[in-house]
């Protein structure tokens, strides 16, 4: 087998010795994967499990229902009658949380300040989903929760702009003419989280209409598994419910993973998530075959120079294999640099462009970088170099491997 | 016993209009420590039937067999090996891999044999033997003629292969490097080795054990 370091050698050699041809080809496989990883990078943000939303990959989602009598029909969030009254009991569901999330104007106790923010009523389990860090103080527990009591949890920013750089935990806010006390303050979530992003945690008993406030529901699973056990219990609650109120009907959209809550939206549909997914691969299999034909053609040229060099590799006992192995792997070289490249370009493009990427993010949020500097999005950019390398490569190093070795050396 | 044995060997180059027949019938076989010249004018065949003698390229009817073995079944992948094993070659324009340097260069025959751990040593020892250690570092840009033959020789011989085959090796050296190279050759063959050369050159053949003459693709001689 080629000594790697020879090889690496001479790659180098001839990417310097073409300048031209290299600085082509490494800027299209950079830009192919830069557009692979903006649109790849989008999906893994809303669904793989990131800090603070760890535990997406286990946790199913019901954010609607249907509610129909003889009269009307009535779509919305979940109602907490109807939570209270069936979903609560949910055996399969290792945990639940309930929460809604609301614009809400706040003041200082002083009345000095006022400002729109935006408030999560959540219960005690709430923590146990989303993992925040605390900066200072905790969330509110079981029992504060269950009394209804007035304590919130806010962001450092709130934190920050209500009571500047003092300690802000044990200090005061209005809220629905309301006074609550503040128990921790966690680092800001960016809003690109929309479970964990808020600027309020408060108990959502404390609120005095909480029972009658729509929200959705988190059930977190012991494993992945369970999906199917928890769908057919949510299934089984509509007929229990049918049964019970006889005219009337209960439907509820989910329980969802993560992806199919991102994609599905408020559509039931269950071939939502198929076209999705089609969509999504024919847009990435277009954005790598054209760079992918266009790289081919380089190669081509490239191997063509090369086919002397590899007659004499074959009269010194090189096989088509061994030939079409090292020229995947020089080229594999030449791709992860474009790779890296592409992956940095990435980065730049997302952090311009998050805007019309992320609809409803606020121009100010950012991207934390645990969301894109993870070992996925690096296992991503790599198995995408190799892919591209194949396609780019496979053809020309064929055709090259096929030249007698009397026809390549007389080139 | 006969090291290189040809029976009935005809090699044809078609194209869509013109039908070339550069060998016709040649039959021969070369001892074991024999170095012979191929001699012939332009066009007669020498360098086709190197070729098909160091199974770079097939002929069109006749058997090649080299250490007893018929090359005409193999396959791709064995002929690879047996190429590897049996047959080191030099080449007029030495056909050296200009991207790689010396070392590398003479290494070459070796990447490709498994089981091989010393190739390093081994290609240092060579290019000592052909007097070019101090280049090792060197790319074939950067030597003369007859230095990029030695180099030639080197990785030809790496292998300790039991046949050189060497198209016109001083061809492109001026007298002086020509009759280096043909020295190297002859403690070669002193050695053990079976050289097969094509030379236009009859001062060159007269050094050698036997010259076989070809015209029009055939043997003459």
């Amino acid at each position: 087998m080629i000594n790697r370091d020879t090889m690496l050698k001479q790659t180098f050699y001839l990417l310097r010795k073409n300048p031209f041809i290299t600085v082509i080809s490494v800027a299209g496989t950079a830009v192919a994967i830069m557009m692979i990883m903006v649109i790849l990078m989008v999906e893994m943000i809303k669904t793989i499990p990131i800090a603070p939303e760890n535990n997406r990959d286990k946790t199913l989602y019901i954010r609607s229902e249907m509610y129909k009598n003889k009269s009307s029909t009535n779509c919305g969030l979940v109602s907490y009658k109807h939570y209270n009254d069936y979903l609560r009991y949910l055996e399969n569901a290792k945990l639940k949380t309930l929460l809604t999330k609301g614009q809400e104007i706040i003041k200082t106790s002083s009345g000095s300040k006022r400002m729109e923010c935006t408030c999560s009523y959540c219960d005690d389990n709430y923590w146990k989903f989303i993992s925040f860090d605390f900066v200072e103080g905790t969330h509110f527990n079981r029992e504060d929760f269950a009394a209804g009591l007035n304590k919130a949890v806010i962001s450092q920013k709130l934190s920050e702009e209500l009571y500047g750089k003092k300690s802000a935990v044990g200090k005061t806010f209005i809220l629905n003419n309301k006074k609550y006390s503040v128990v921790g303050i966690v680092e800001n979530i960016s809003p690109i989280f929309p479970y964990a992003y808020s600027d309020i945690w408060i108990p959502y008993t404390s609120s005095f209409n909480y029972e009658k406030m729509g929200y959705s529901l988190l059930l977190l699973m012991d494993s992945k598994k369970d999906k199917a056990l928890l769908t057919q219990e949510v299934r089984e609650i509509e007929q229990k419910f049918t049964t019970i109120h006889e005219g009337e009907l209960l439907t509820y959209l989910g329980p969802y993973s993560q992806r199919e809550q991102v994609h599905n939206k408020w559509n039931n549909s269950p071939t939502k998530i198929t076209m999705e997914t089609i969509k999504l691969s024919v847009i990435l299999f277009f954005l790598f075959l054209i760079p992918a034909l266009n790289l081919s053609g380089f190669n081509l040229s490239r191997i063509k120079k090369r086919t002397e060099e590899i007659g004499i590799r074959k009269a010194f006992g090189a096989t088509k294999r061994s030939i079409i192995r090292q020229m995947l792997q020089e080229n594999l070289i030449t791709t992860l640099i474009g790779g890296v490249l592409g992956l940095l370009l990435s980065y730049i493009a997302l952090y311009f462009l998050r805007n019309h990427l992320f609809i409803g993010l606020p121009a100010d949020a950012v991207i934390p970088l645990n969301a894109i500097v993870s070992p996925y999005i690096f296992l991503v950019v790599f198995l995408a170099c190799i892919l591209l390398s194949v396609i780019s490569t496979i053809v020309p190093a064929l055709r090259a491997a096929k030249f007698t070795i009397a026809e390549s050396i007389r080139s | 016993m006969s090291i290189i044995n040809l029976e009935g060997i005809t090699k044809i180059y078609k194209t869509d209009e013109v039908e070339t027949i550069a060998l016709e019938n040649v039959n021969l076989s070369v001892e074991k420590g024999d170095f012979i010249s191929v001699m012939g004018p332009s066009g007669c065949g020498k360098s086709t039937l190197l070729n098909v003698m160091g199974l770079l390229d097939c002929p069109t009817k006749g058997i090649v067999t080299l250490n007893g073995v018929d090359t005409t079944k193999m396959k791709e992948k064995e002929t690879a090996h047996f190429r590897n094993k049996t047959l080191g070659f030099v080449f007029q324009s030495f056909h050296l891999i200009s991207s790689l340097n010396v070392l590398d260069n003479v290494e070459l025959p070796l990447i490709y044999r498994h089981g091989v751990s010393n190739r390093t040593q081994r290609a240092k020892e060579v290019l000592e033997r052909v007097g070019l250690s101090h280049r090792m570092r060197h790319y074939p840009s950067q030597l003369s003629g007859g230095q990029c033959q030695r180099v030639a020789i080197a990785r030809a011989i790496i292998g300790n292969p039991d046949i050189i085959l060497a198209d016109e090796p001083t061809g492109n050296l001026d007298s002086k490097m020509g009759q280096e190279i043909i020295d190297l050759l002859h403690q070669l063959n002193q050695d053990g080795t079976t050289i097969v050369m094509v030379t236009h050159d009859e001062q060159i053949a007269k050094t050698t054990k036997q010259v076989m003459r070809f015209f029009d693709g055939r043997r003459v001689e």
